[in-house]
């Protein structure tokens, strides 16, 4: 199953309509869309949000995820170990406020497991190194942050929460 | 933020999210879904502005942790100025060219300024610790 996410803060109809009609040109292989505030997709199945469990559960089942290029999904995947190919929103065509995820998808785009489509056109080349390259193992990312950066954040909360205590008594 | 979970182990922490379903990713904390607000949506701001003061009042914390976006900016500002909170804004690793643009009005809120790329630290801040990958 492919797995299809746009995250939920605004609509990527060009990510959803390059996937319909990669879906109705591939009916063997089952698509599910997360699609957020786009227009419905009609050779795919869909819903507009789901939970993180249900994520979660999506990204489990999926052989290959395909995705905008936001920070969320590409650690979704990197976590359960899946391959993800991204495609960057462009705020040239209002698909989201900044050029980010464009940066981004050049910045990610060496990382094993991560195929970087620039373009709409480039998808379907995109999915199929994709899927030939699944069964590939890549490691999985930890779930938490490096040691070193979680032991300066949490020496950073626990000073303040001393200084408080010392200003109070 | 999940990322960062071991940072506040033994601690006690309220979460505060635009996600209601990200609940679920905090048990056994406290949990409080706010209005999400864009910079153009007053609206919403005026609503979200309340949301957070009332949170804060109500939690007086210590400290204020955010990586964004224009919520977590406004948190820390409230933090900031009504309980004098200590305040820490990571920029979301999203933003490897340039900070965000509420990253960039972060600085003047946040006691800690950080950015996860170590190309966009400067002698002014933002400072450089490590990213959460």
């Amino acid at each position: 199953m492919i797995f299809v996410t746009v995250g939920s803060v605004m609509p990527f109809n060009r990510l959803i309509e390059t996937m319909d009609r990669w879906a109705a040109a591939r009916p063997e292989v089952k698509v599910f869309a997360q699609i957020g505030g786009g227009d419905e997709p009609h050779h795919m199945r869909w819903a507009r949000s789901v939970t993180p469990a249900e994520f979660a559960d999506l990204v489990a089942k999926s052989t290959i995820i395909v995705a905008h290029a936001g920070m969320g999904s590409i650690i979704s995947a990197a976590e359960a170990g899946k391959t993800i190919v991204i495609l960057p929103r462009f705020a040239s065509l209002k698909e989201h406020t900044t050029d980010h995820q464009v940066h981004t998808a050049k910045r990610f785009m060496d990382r094993p497991g991560i195929h970087v489509a620039m373009s709409d056109n480039e998808l379907p080349e995109a999915i199929d190194a994709a899927m030939s390259s699944v069964g590939a193992a890549h490691q999985l990312l930890p779930r938490t942050a490096p040691d070193a950066f979680v032991a300066r954040i949490r020496a950073v909360l626990l000073s303040g929460a001393s200084a408080r205590q010392s200003n109070q008594s | 933020m999940r990322r960062l979970m071991p940072a506040f182990e033994g601690m006690d922490v309220a979460f505060v999210s635009v996600s209601p379903d990200y609940a679920a990713d905090v048990p056994g904390h406290r949990f409080y879904p706010v209005r999400n607000a864009h910079r153009f949506d007053k609206a919403s701001f005026a609503v979200l502005i309340g949301q957070l003061a009332w949170i804060l009042l109500r939690e007086r914390p210590n400290t204020v942790i955010s990586t964004g976006a224009a919520p977590g900016l406004v948190c820390l500002a409230l933090a900031k100025f009504l309980v004098r909170a200590e305040t820490v804004w990571i920029d979301s690793i999203a933003n490897c060219e340039q900070l965000s643009s509420s990253g960039l009005q972060a600085r003047r809120v946040a006691d800690v300024w950080l950015t996860q790329w170590p190309q966009l630290q400067g002698q002014q801040g933002p400072d450089y610790w490590g990213a959460v990958l």
